[in-house]
Parts: C-alpha cells; structure tokens; sequence
C-alpha cells in the first residue's frame, strides 16, 4: 500500500507540474503574440463595449472607425484593452464608450470575476498580471480548477496560432429575432432585481468606467459615452436608483453623451430581450450614429 | 454523483482511504463501509430513490432466504413469481408506464374510442433498469439452484448497490460479484495500479472523446434539416463514438474503481468496433446485458435448441427484449428490429460463430478491413433510432443523408477531435488482447514512455474535456 501511494503521490506530482506548465505557457504564448495585436494605421476611432454596442453599430460602414466593442466585456477589461490600444495605435484619436443602466448592475461581477468570466477569458490571457490571476482566484477559489482549465481549454491553441483576440467588430451574423415582453422580463430580472429587490451596483464596473475616462483624457482623446437604443417598455421599468446612477456620472465626469433618444425603433428592431438591437435595428443605428459621429 | 465530478475526486479517496484503514478481518465491517459508501454516493443525486434500491434489495433476499427453506415446486415459483413483480413492477410504473398509457390512447383514439387516463410525472430513478436486473439475476439462480442463498444481509445489500456499478453497470451476476463480499480481500499493488490505469482510460474515452463529440452531435441531430448529407452521417459517426465513449468510458471507470478495492467485475466491452460481423458485434458490446438475456431469456425460451424457425424467434425476441430495456421509445424498438435484420442472415446461413477471437495479427488485412468497417457503417447507421427523438426524426434523419449532398464536403468538427478518437482507436487497437485500452504494456514501451503517455492522457482528461455532460446510459 506505501508503495502504491507513493506511486501515486508521485504520479500527481508530475501531473500537477505539467498543469502548471501548461497553464503558464498558455498565458505565455499569449503576452509573446501581444504585439501583432494592433487595429491598424487607418483606424482613428473606436467604439468600445459590450453586446450593446457590439451588435448595434456597423463599423464596416463607418470609414477609419473600428468597433472593438465584445458581448460580455466588463469595465475591466475595457480599460485594459485600451490602456494597450493607446500604447500601439498612436493615431487614435475618438473614443466612444458604451455606457448604459445595465453597466452599472452588480449582477456585471460574474462576467468580470466569476465563473461566467471563464467563458470569455481567452480574450483577455495577454492583458491580465500576476495580480488581476490572483484576483481571479480568490473572488471564486472553489472554482480555481475550472479557471485553470478554461485557460488551457480556450487559450491554448489561439495563443499557438498566435491569434488576436481581444478586439470585436460588428458580426458578421445576422440577428433577425425579434421583441418578446416575456424575454424583456427576464432580462430585466436577471440585470437588475433579486428576489424583487433592487440589486446592488457594479462596484468594479463603476470604478473602471471612471479610469477609462481618465485613461482617455490623459491621453488627450476626444471621449464620449454611447448609449445603444432601449425599447420603451425595458427603459421604463428600469430601477429609479440605476437612472440616479448614470445621470450623476454624467454629470460628474462631463462626458458627451449620445442616447438615441431621437430615434424611435419598431418592435421588430429590437432581439427578444429589448435590450439589444437586431440586424434591422443596427442598420437604423448606424445610419443615425453615422450622422451624429460626422457631424463631431 | 458524476464519475467525472470533483465530487467525486473527494469521495472516491476517501472512501478508499477508509476502507484500507480496517484489518482485513473485519470485512464485514469494510463491507459496512462500502454499503455506507454506495447509499451516499446513490443518495447524493435523490436520497429519495434509495428506497427502491432498499426495497429490490430487502425482496430478493427475502425471496433468497424464502427459496432455502421450501423445496415445493409450487411455493418456490410464487417466491419466484413475487421478486419478479416486484422488480419488474418498478420498472413498469417508474419506466414504462406512461409509455404505455400513450400507446393505449394513440390505439383507442385511432379506433374512434375517447380515453383519458391520467398519467404520472414522475422521474425515472437512475440505474433502476441495472440494479433491478442485477436482483433479478440472484432470485432466478437461487431458483435455479446454481446458486446458493446467502444469509448474510450485509453481504447482499452491498452486493446490490455497490457504488462503481450501481448506476450504468456492468449488471453483475451474484454468482460472480456475491461472494466477494464474503471473503477476505487484500490490497494488490498491481490489480490497484491497473485499476487507475482503466479509470484514467474510462475518464479519457467519457471526458475528452464523449462529451467533445456531444456538442456536435446534438447540433447535427438538433436540425438534421440544415445539414448536408455527408454531415448527418459524419455526426451519426460522432454518436458512435460518442456513446460508445461515454458508456464503455462508465464501464471502465467502474471496473477500475471496484478493483481499487480488489473486487472483480466483469468485462462489459470488448473493442465492439473491431467486430467483422454483426454477431460479433454483440458478443462485445454492453456484454453485462447480452449474457444476461442469453441466460435469463434466450437459453429458457429454448435458445438454439430447436427449430431454425424458434431460433429466430427467440432471437427476435431477446432484440426486441433488449431494445425495449434501453427506454420507452420506439426508437428503441426500431434499433433493435434493424439489428435483429443485420443478425439474422448470419444466423440462417450459421455463420454467426465465425469471429469468436480479436484479430490476432499486427494489423487487419484488406478484408478484415472491409468487414470492420461495413459492421461500423451497420452499428451507426442502428444508431441514429437510438439516437433520434422519434421514429419520424429518424426516418427525416436517413432522408437526409441519402441526398445528393452526402457526396459534398461534410462539416468537419475541430481536428484536435478528430486526432483524438484516431488516438483512441489507435491505443484500443494495441490493447484489444487486453482487459482494457491501457492494460499492461510493460514488455511493449518503456516506463518513462508509458508514464508520459498516462500524464498527457491525464491532461487531456483535465483541459481537453467537452462540458460535464451525464452519462447516456444514466437515463436507462
């Protein structure tokens, strides 16, 4: 039985070594590749944020704008993105920042830290220190096998192929389903209310937005905020506390602000759950930010 | 609880950890362990459920003690007659119940008659198809008079929920498995290391192979209508590997987890996709099951010892039989007609005795090639009933291969997946003497060749899994 157990202890040893080395060298082939990550020398603007604008704004239509925004991307990593954007493409020179109620909704931390965050990290292997890794385990260590895991799953072969993978653009896929009040109510409930309350803002989201808009300055970039349309029904049940919340950063941080507001879109130009444009809808979107970005 | 869970990973070394920690002697008080053990390990998915194990358990002993103590023909059949109802009782409400009621109205209604009984919602236990079998299996032979009765009511209960084999097998007969929890058991260096070696290859086959193949299968056959041809058959492909993965991956792990604490069970897969012919075939796969309706079904209905025309129908009957063990669904019915017509042209023409052993040569030639891969093309062409949701799916499903786009270039899935199921079949291929994939290859490669081998199939276990998807055979 000793000699079976040290076999065996033995045999998890090494096992644990190569995971370790595998993790590590995934994260590594990641920060050697970080270089080709750059938009390019045409690209003077970009629009940075989650699924919202994401899916709503056509870059390809938009000459020397690159929308970089990813479904799912936390402040966080927004502002570590563009603190690398500023250090390669120095002829950057207009920001646009999603900015809507939902960024500041506490149930934002499982996309930032949790283990929904597994899902999309590989995004993000080049851009994360020692410290933002440790972060990462200690806000869910019963989980720290998983993030392992995910590191290797998903990071391993981009990193290999030395891919860039931190920068979205507009899909090619075309969304073509449409509002569902039963959906909205969902997505509602799930963004903003725990058991009919209220929840708690992002702390981590809060606090980034503000670093990107100082990231911004500091760099002498013409920045504004960028809020994707709403349909009506969702923007109304919105909490009284989350409006209180994006009207006083606005105020404070002085930012432009573009809303839609005087643009109406149709049932049919919204995904099921209101919060999102479909295809039909980016195209309106597009056409009217079209006119509003050219117009400065 | 899931083999393939973290949970597990904790339970299983410290189950094994207590059980080594009492002297030998005192087996019964590891026995004790063992049943605690498997009752958690039942439980933790509904401790609900574990009255029907207790309540098959407490029958079949009760009807083992009964059989001992009468030597009328009469009152052994009732005692016979009673542990089949009740096992098989368990199996019509909780299985096959509603699946019957609907056919009954589907029937009426066709006939013009308005019927609405009612039916239950309720959720079929995991395993009870395995161990009501497996209890089954003990009454019969003590019926039988093969075997002897225990008394020792600790030795049963354990023998019937034993937790490696309790939920998807293999069906263990009494005559093997029972009297191991009777006798002294030793820890054996070398039955302990193979017993890893089969759980590390089970988790590979289940983890890497099964649950990769899973998303693409699901995909294909979620909307067979938005795939080409040559796509549907290379997912009907993928489910071949992937069930085959997934249940023999479960056997594995079994197997090797019960020899963890020296016990034996018996082989459930021997290398299936090896197989020339259709025969063959099923003399390798889900094994448990196969000679359990050989000895509990086939050999009593007459087996092949009467006419060519009884034979076929006990064949047909055994198909039937044991398509209808997997679920309630005329799917299940459908696979085991199509494969009861592959079988029976070897049977008319008696040449379904003709590959008993593995091919013994380094490698097949041209014609052994030719027949594995036409035995592959059967199975997974059977598979898609098994597969589908309804005959109808089915049916749409072949519509579709048999198009003109079965001649296009198929959706390939990710190379690593593929290069992985060419690994399997590869190791598989060396190792078909053997109990298992990994069985002992010291003589073959050398140990630091071999420990390499097991770290990189361990860290394919750990990083190159698919989700953590349930077992197939969990919902028979």
């Amino acid at each position: 039985m000793k000699h079976f157990l040290l076999r065996l202890a033995l045999f998890l040893s090494l096992l644990s070594l190569t995971c370790a080395a595998l993790v590590v060298g995934t994260v590594e082939l990641h920060r050697r590749t970080i270089d080709r990550c750059t938009l390019g020398a045409e690209i003077d603007t970009v629009i940075a944020g989650d699924s919202h604008t994401m899916w709503a704004i056509d870059d390809s239509q938009l000459p020397g704008l690159r929308n970089i925004s990813l479904n799912a991307e936390g402040y966080r990593y927004t502002y570590l993105k563009l603190r690398h954007l500023l250090q390669t493409d120095h002829r950057i020179a207009t920001i646009y920042i999603g900015v809507s109620y939902h960024n500041f909704a506490g149930y934002y931390d499982e996309y930032i830290y949790g283990v929904t965050f597994h899902d999309y990290l590989e995004r993000y292997l080049s851009l994360l220190s020692r410290a933002d890794y440790e972060g990462l385990v200690r806000y869910a260590p019963q989980h720290s096998l998983g993030l392992a895991r995910s590191i290797v799953q998903r990071g391993f072969r981009p990193g290999l192929k030395g891919e860039c993978l931190m920068y979205g653009q507009f899909p090619a896929e075309q969304k073509t389903q449409v509002f569902d009040a039963s959906k909205m109510q969902a997505r509602l409930e799930e963004q903003f209310y725990r058991s009919n309350r209220v929840v708690e803002p992002s702390v981590s989201n809060v606090e980034y937005l503000q670093k990107i808009v100082d990231l911004c300055r500091a760099h002498g970039l013409r920045v504004a905020a960028l809020a994707t349309p709403l349909h009506p029904e969702y923007e109304r049940r919105i909490p009284a506390s989350y409006r209180r919340l994006l009207r006083h950063f606005l105020q404070d941080s002085g930012l432009p602000y573009y809303d839609f507001a005087d643009l109406t879109l149709s049932d049919a130009e919204f995904l099921p759950d209101g919060d999102h444009t479909n295809y039909a809808g980016a195209m309106t979107t597009t056409r009217r930010f079209k006119r509003y970005h050219e117009g400065g | 609880m899931l083999f393939n869970s973290i949970e597990f990973a904790i339970f299983l070394p410290v189950v094994f950890g207590l059980y080594w920690a009492v002297p030998g002697h005192l087996f019964r008080l590891r026995n004790s362990i063992l049943l605690a053990a498997s009752y958690f390990f039942y439980g933790y998915w509904d401790w609900r459920f574990l009255s029907l194990i207790f309540v098959s358990s407490l029958v079949d002993y009760a009807v083992g003690i009964g059989l001992t103590q009468t030597q009328l023909g009469g009152r052994r059949r009732l005692l016979l007659l009673a542990s089949l109802i009740v096992n098989l009782g368990l199996l019509g409400v909780f299985k096959y119940y509603n699946f019957f009621i609907d056919n009954l109205v589907d029937t009426v209604t066709f006939l013009g008659v308005h019927l609405e009984p009612s039916r239950l919602e309720l959720i079929l236990p995991v395993g009870i198809s395995f161990y009501t079998f497996q209890t089954m299996s003990y009454s019969i032979d003590v019926y039988r008079r093969s075997l002897k009765p225990t008394r020792d009511v600790l030795a049963f209960f354990t023998y019937v929920s034993f937790f490696p084999q309790l939920v998807a097998g293999p069906i263990e007969r009494a005559s093997n498995l029972l009297p191991q929890f009777s006798a002294r058991r030793r820890f054996d260096y070398e039955r302990a290391v193979d017993g890893l070696r089969q759980i590390l290859w089970g988790l590979f086959k289940k983890v890497v192979i099964a649950d990769n193949c899973a998303g693409v299968v699901d995909a294909t056959f979620a909307d067979s209508g938005a795939h080409g041809g040559s796509t549907l058959l290379l997912g009907a492909v993928l489910f071949a590997f992937q069930i085959y993965g997934d249940f023999s991956g479960y056997s594995d792990i079994a197997i090797g987890t019960a020899r963890l604490f020296d016990f034996n069970l018996m082989k459930n897969f021997a290398f299936p996709y090896f197989s020339r012919d259709i025969a063959e075939f099923w003399r390798r796969w889900h094994m448990s099951l196969t000679t359990w309706f050989r000895d509990y079904l086939y050999i009593p209905l007459g087996g092949s010892r009467g006419s060519r025309s009884q034979t076929i129908r006990n064949t047909f009957i055994v198909f039937l039989v044991s398509g209808f063990w997997h679920g309630a669904n005329w799917t299940f019915i459908a696979w085991a007609v199509l494969h009861t017509l592959f079988f029976l042209p070897l049977l008319i023409t008696n040449r379904n005795r003709r590959h008993l052993d593995a091919i013994a040569s380094r490698f097949p030639g041209p014609v052994e090639v030719l027949l594995i891969l036409r035995t592959f093309l059967l199975v997974t062409l059977a598979w898609v009933f098994f597969r589908a949701e309804s005959v109808g799916d089915a049916f749409a499903y072949f519509q579709g291969i048999a198009s003109p786009s079965l001649l296009s270039k198929p959706d390939l899935p990710s190379k690593f997946l593929l290069l992985e199921i060419a690994l399997m079949v590869a190791i598989e291929w060396l190792g078909r003497h053997g109990e298992h994939g990994l069985a002992p290859k010291e003589a073959r490669f050398p140990r630091p060749l071999r420990w390499g081998g097991y770290l990189g199939l361990a860290s394919l276990v750990l990083f190159g899994g698919g989700g953590t998807e349930d077992f197939i055979y969990f919902q028979f």
